[in-house]
């Protein structure tokens, strides 16, 4: 501010820029009132925003780190849990090939004597008189037949898989197991309630192992039926894309909620004395190795389910 | 500052005040900067943003933003507003260049 007194001149410039200021205020155009107030509230809120801004920015940064942070321990925590479901599955795929080993081992040295046994039981049925003999003879022999039956089974799990080009059909595989079950099974009263498709593709598994897988399974149900007042074996067959379903259904009395976890462990069984508990493992390990899965489907009523994969159209001959 | 008769022709200063990109700074930054076309090598031209240099506003005596500032050796002019009235404009400058 001049301390002089302004000339006539400065009042005039004065009075039209103030008359100028008016003007633009009534008209609205104005952004801002220039004063030292006003500067001081610019300041104060140009500190403001430039606060804000760093607050927000640190705050980012923080959610950011954090994020970062939880995302790396997540799959931190996921690899670990894979880590030790991969040792899982190794020491119990470790478990299992050496007690297949083993138990093959013993097969193949039983074998011989027990073929032997076998001949000479049933030369002396051809021979013997007394009706009473002949009985015990027979029980004999039923005996030595499901210890060789054992036996095979043993010997398949110690057996390398083969896989190339395999291929069975369901229905066949299935007639077979049931032959050889199928007149104790009438003895016992059980019905054999079959639906298969007729047009369901051949699996790619072979066909001796899936009517081993099967003659396992039919055992089970047979069993667990025994003391049911309706004894019912229901198989029931079907395709998805790519898969082909065998389902085995029992009207027994199901499978127990304290057996479930273990239900395909090896030496798992709820028949103590009339089994070794392999069954249900040997079985599962024959259809794995074919790249399908055995599952229990429900526990009650027991429903089992096959899953293969279908074989591969080679020419015509499959269906 | 520049003596007056250095030029034929007298240099004028224009000082445009703003608040930053604020709707009336904004307008009145483009009217003038349309206008100023016709009056090449008469002036020069700074644009202020009295958000970043409040205190040249202050000591400028310039009380409300956008405010034009056309100053010659002798003599002061101020424009305020959004500048939408051209021909004062105009004037003005024409004025400053005589």
């Amino acid at each position: 501010m001049a301390t002089q007194e302004p000339s006539y001149e400065q009042l005039q410039q004065q009075l039209a820029e103030a008359k100028e200021v008016i003007r633009a205020l009534r008209q609205g155009e104005v952004d801002a009132i220039i004063s030292e107030r006003e500067l001081a509230l610019v300041r104060l809120r140009a500190t403001e925003e430039a606060l804000r801004k760093l607050t927000a920015e640190l705050e980012d940064r923080v959610h950011d780190r954090t994020a970062q942070l939880e995302e790396s321990n997540r799959r931190l925590m996921s690899a670990l849990g894979e880590l030790r479901a991969a040792q899982t599955r190794v020491l119990e795929a470790q478990r299992v090939t050496a007690l297949a080993t083993l138990a093959g081992a013993i097969a193949h040295e039983v074998s011989s004597p027990l073929m032997g046994v076998l001949n000479a039981v049933a030369f002396v049925r051809r021979h013997e008189q007394n009706p009473e003999l002949v009985q015990a003879l027979q029980d004999a022999d039923e005996g030595l037949r499901s210890i060789v039956a054992i036996s095979r089974n043993l010997l398949a799990l110690g057996r390398p898989p083969e896989r190339r080009g395999v291929r069975a059909r369901v229905a066949e595989a299935l007639d077979r197991a049931l032959a050889m079950l199928a007149p104790d099974m009438e003895a016992r009263g059980i019905q054999v309630k079959q639906d298969l498709p007729e047009d369901l593709p051949s699996v790619a598994v072979d066909e001796v192992r899936l009517q081993q897988v099967l003659t396992n399974l039919l055992t089970n149900a047979r069993d667990a039926v025994e003391e049911s007042a309706e004894k019912i074996i229901r198989i029931r067959a079907f395709r998805e894309v790519g898969l082909a379903h065998i389902d085995v259904e029992d009207t027994g009395p199901g499978v127990p909620a304290e057996i479930l976890p273990r239900l395909f462990q090896p030496f798992s069984t709820t028949k103590p004395g009339r089994g070794m508990g392999l069954g249900l493992n040997i079985s599962r390990s024959l259809v794995e190795e074919h790249g399908g899965t055995l599952t229990l489907e429900s526990p009650k009523p027991a429903r089992f389910r096959i899953t293969l994969p279908l074989a591969r159209n080679v020419g015509s001959g499959a269906r | 500052m520049t003596e007056p008769m250095e030029d034929e022709k007298t240099l004028a200063h224009l000082q445009l005040f703003v608040v930053g990109d604020e709707p009336h700074s904004k307008r009145a930054r483009e009217n003038i900067v349309e206008v100023l076309g016709q009056f090449e090598g008469h002036y020069e031209f700074e644009v202020i943003d009295v958000l970043k240099n409040y205190r040249t506003a202050l000591d400028a005596g310039i009380l409300i933003a956008p405010t034009l500032l056309i100053t010659t050796s002798n003599s002061r002019i101020t424009i305020a507003g959004d500048m939408e009235d051209r021909k004062r404009l105009v004037g003005a400058l024409k004025l400053i260049a005589e």
